[in-house]
């Protein structure tokens, strides 16, 4: 870990790593020559520590990844840049745009740290930012993620480490995805993921890195944000339970999830190939036009008017009698 | 790669050192990492600077973890050393490139915008080198209400390296072995699954913890299975450590 030495105004030094920079620090590009300051911390990641940043008091915001290993940190920068493609087209996708890529050399202490910047997202995670009144129905958020997850999917990657610290709700209502320190290309082993998004710990298929990976996370994502995080917490604690078939049946739990039910649960089960199928039903069991549902409803129909009709019969042939 | 993971509870107490034993797996380019396990006990100072000391002269990792947290933490941990082995041989080959005195091979000597192809070779040989994990198991007694899940961390290890492009295998081997022996094999080298669900049915749990001869014994068996030939999935384009630029990278 990097760590620096910085002289306080009173002539004490003290020392302090990358993961805690306070207000006001500069961090300045040793091959770029930007200077930018720091507003506050925003989060961390696998790879390191996000900070708002200005390159100038005044100047638009930007979020400044500040690396604590250069080889992951760069394994990040190679994601995000082929996801750049995305931007492309005229394409808007919510994930955040890479900006500059540099190092960060502390004068005098001879140590440095890698650092990126990219768009700087302000938002709640997204279980934070779909509760109280007067919010869109939570299939809406989904939709749209699922959008973005898809424009990745076509980019050749897995998102892999889908979890609700990583989806931010915009003060706008839309969703956005952000830390790629996991995004793996399709194929290869996930690198980073965390247990209870993982298909691999509830025993539903193996920690390679495709389509079906993402959908899985995806459907354990909107539990949580349907007020499941407890319960699957509990879940989790007894191996036995550690199966899709357990995740499946919560989905019936919970009311706010009933449109997108089947769907959900096709996609814990690993039943979609990619998310254009699953956005397919997604969007028609979100609008009540759900092909399984409308099928259901149908037979319902038929049995019901079968049953009036055989009624009527019956009094027919009661009153010839 | 190499690597053995030892998950103990506590001192060695017979035999050579451990420490020792780890310092000789490094040189025969097996890494040892070791976690301690607890769970509603503590391991104490001592065991905690054994499995420190073991680890750092194996040149692995250490940590130490409760049950629940077990899986996740193995599969942080073969990850991250087999991303360490890797960069310890890229690092060889950037000191020759840079061809400076002085140059200490890092990555953090050229610019941002060179560094792409390299960290990008470097998750090519993370993903498709040949890696055989050995799980070195403490079964004194107070490992036992531990091992249901070690079991579990163990499938789940499996489902981690049998992802990977490369093969992958897994071992599994428990200490004090049966009669006199050191070690006893209860796994031989596996990519399977379903190997693993009978592991440690009806073990007996034995007093002694000879953490170094374990060790001595899982070096020995982990040199003798020899790949035969550079066996791997090999990904279209991707070079394999045995024919690349890093020709000297023994597997």
């Amino acid at each position: 870990m990097a760590s620096f030495r910085r002289q306080a105004q009173c002539g004490a030094i003290t020392l302090y790593d990358v993961r805690h920079l306070l207000p006001g620090d500069c961090v300045v590009g040793k091959w770029n020559g930007t200077k930018l300051f720091i507003e506050r911390k925003l989060g961390e990641g696998a790879n390191g520590s996000v900070y708002l940043a200005r390159s100038t008091s005044g100047s638009s915001p930007c979020a400044l990844k500040l690396g604590t290993d250069y080889y992951g940190l760069q394994s990040e920068v190679n994601a995000l840049r082929a996801l750049s493609s995305l931007a492309k087209h005229g394409m808007k996708v919510n994930v955040p745009r890479l900006y500059e890529t540099d190092d960060w050399e502390c004068v005098g202490a001879g140590i440095s740290a890698p650092y990126y910047t990219m768009t700087y997202v302000p938002g709640l995670p997204i279980t934070q930012a779909i509760t109280g009144q007067g919010i869109p129905p939570i299939h809406e958020y989904g939709h749209k993620l699922l959008s973005i997850i898809g424009r990745l999917h076509q980019c050749g990657w897995a998102f892999c480490d889908l979890k609700a610290a990583n989806v931010l709700v915009s003060t706008g209502g839309e969703p956005w995805l952000i830390d790629f320190g996991g995004a793996t290309s399709f194929g290869r082993a996930v690198k980073q993921y965390s247990e209870l998004y993982d298909r691999g710990f509830w025993k539903a298929g193996e920690r390679i890195a495709d389509p079906s990976y993402d959908l899985f996370s995806f459907a354990v994502l909107m539990l949580e944000a349907a007020g499941g995080g407890s319960r699957l917490l509990e879940l989790s604690k007894h191996t036995s339970r550690r199966n899709k078939e357990w995740l499946a049946a919560m989905v019936d739990e919970y009311k706010s999830l009933y449109k997108v039910a089947a769907c959900l649960k096709s996609m814990i089960r690993g039943e979609y190939a990619s998310v254009s199928q699953a956005v397919q039903d997604w969007r028609r069991a979100a609008a009540g036009k759900d092909s399984r549902q409308a099928a259901a409803a149908d037979w319902c129909v038929y049995w019901f008017s079968g049953s009036a009709a055989a009624f009527a019969v019956s009094v027919c042939w009661a009153a010839l009698k | 790669m190499k690597q053995i993971i030892m998950i103990t509870d506590g001192c060695s107490n017979v035999g050579v050192s451990p420490v020792h034993a780890a310092a000789q797996a490094r040189a025969m380019g097996i890494a040892v990492n070791v976690i301690g396990l607890v769970q509603n006990d503590e391991i104490g100072v001592r065991g905690e600077t054994e499995i420190k000391e073991i680890a750092e002269a194996g040149g692995g990792l250490s940590r130490i973890v409760s049950s629940r947290n077990l899986a996740h933490t193995m599969h942080m941990m073969t990850r991250q050393t087999v991303v360490a082995t890797i960069q310890g041989v890229v690092r060889k080959e950037l000191r020759s490139i840079l061809g400076e005195s002085g140059s200490e091979g890092s990555i953090s000597e050229l610019p941002p915008e060179k560094r792409a192809q390299v960290v990008e070779a470097i998750d090519n040989l993370t993903e498709t080198s040949p890696l055989k994990v050995a799980l070195l198991i403490d079964r004194s007694a107070s490992m036992k209400p531990k091992l249901e899940a070690v079991r579990d961390a163990a499938c789940d290890l499996m489902l981690s390296i049998r992802a990977r492009k490369g093969k992958s295998e897994l071992a599994v081997l428990y200490f004090p072995g049966n009669n006199s022996d050191d070690v006893q094999l209860e796994v031989p080298w596996t990519s399977e699954l379903a190997k693993l669900d009978k592991i440690f049915y009806k073990l007996n749990m034995k007093g002694t913890t000879p953490t170094g001869p374990a060790i001595m014994e899982t070096i020995e068996y982990m040199s003798r299975e020899r790949l035969a030939g550079p066996e791997r999935k090999a990904e279209d384009g991707i070079v394999s450590p045995s024919s690349a630029v890093w020709g000297d990278y023994v597997v």
